[in-house]
């Protein structure tokens, strides 16, 4: 956990989570939802691959393919 | 003119680190007023568990326990999926004479969620948050936002010819102790003939003023009807008071019993979002 980590979570807690919250379709995924949470996104939303493909300290990048 | 990188990011972390805490300042004012410190204090909980304890939003507790974690507020047990707190933070954090406490019960709330006072009751249910509001807050609170010529009103003792020649004879005119002086606080016969310091009758007055006719300053007799945004308020503290903080009301959900959800959407969000570990999290350690 570096200290962006951190950063994003507060916000999150503060911000994205009351907004996602306040939403229909349930899903308050926050600011560090991860991949498990993202993959699971993409597949329901119907899509087969799904890959990691590259990773910053700040970002990650994932490849979603029908 | 070359940049060292290595500098660049050293100075970069530190700002971070600084955003970081600025952030967390409303997580901890969190965590005091709705109890999750002292909750997550008496024994290692999941999220869920400790949002049973606390009767908080479960999704909430969960953001709110790893942003702690990351800031090392709390400790996660990876292994148990479990969040607890060492003997020092639960000091630090927890404990009723916390070193902690008596920023985040007087200064941070209102400089966060436009409340002073008010921390609610384990039982109380959401409306207690409402209703409170800085005008009832404590005396140097309102007093910071008193226009500054109401600092000073005609004091009867002060202002008399005795008082003037009592504060000069002691050679200051201005101050707390000239006051006193003036009233012959150094005199024990004279002493305790005035109960209430002047700033607390100004303070009492203008409070009263104020219910029957709105901020003292918008009345003003040379007519200024533009302030600053500071000394702007409601015009009846007593019956209208600010909307509370979307975010602290929404967290807890203390009108309904632990375990329901205050909106439909969580109720039907998948299981995943309340697990509190995602293995495959970028900061993961």
């Amino acid at each position: 956990m570096n200290p962006v980590g951190r950063v994003y979570y507060g916000f999150s807690s503060l911000l994205c989570m009351p907004n996602a919250m306040s939403q229909p379709g349930g899903y308050s995924l926050g600011a560090q939802a991860g991949e498990a949470a993202i993959r699971q996104i993409a597949t329901e939303a119907g899509f087969t691959r799904f890959r990691r493909a590259a990773e910053t300290p700040l970002n990650l990048v994932y490849e979603a393919r029908p | 003119m070359a940049i060292d990188e290595g500098k660049l990011h050293e100075f970069l972390g530190r700002f971070v680190t600084d955003l970081g805490a600025v952030v967390a300042v409303g997580n901890v004012v969190i965590g005091h007023r709705l109890g999750l410190y002292r909750a997550l204090a008496s024994g290692p909980a999941t999220p869920q568990e400790l949002a049973q304890r606390t009767h908080t939003n479960p999704r909430y507790v969960a953001e709110w326990l790893r942003g702690q974690a990351a800031g090392g507020y709390v400790a996660y047990d990876a292994a148990a999926d479990s969040y607890s707190m060492t003997e020092e933070q639960a000091f630090a954090l927890a404990s009723p004479t916390a070193p902690s406490t008596p920023p985040v019960r007087s200064c941070w709330p209102s400089a966060l969620c436009g409340q002073s006072r008010g921390s609610p009751r384990p039982s109380a249910p959401v409306p207690a948050w409402a209703g409170t509001n800085r005008t009832r807050g404590r005396l140097h609170r309102l007093r910071a936002f008193l226009p500054p010529r109401l600092h000073r009103q005609p004091d009867p003792v002060l202002d008399s010819r005795a008082g003037r020649r009592r504060g000069q004879a002691a050679g200051r005119r201005h101050g707390r102790g000239h006051r006193l002086r003036a009233r012959g606080v150094d005199n024990p016969a004279r002493r305790n003939t005035r109960t209430r310091s002047s700033s607390a009758r100004t303070i009492t007055a203008t409070r009263s003023n104020w219910r029957a006719s709105g901020p003292p300053m918008l009345a003003s007799p040379t007519g200024r009807s533009s302030r600053s945004p500071r000394h702007r308020r409601s015009p009846d503290p007593a019956t209208t008071s600010p909307p509370p903080s979307t975010a602290c009301m929404t967290w807890a959900i203390r009108s309904q019993p632990p375990g329901m959800s205050a909106s439909p959407s969580s109720r039907t969000a998948p299981d995943w979002w309340s697990s509190p570990s995602r293995p495959t999290t970028k900061q993961a350690t």
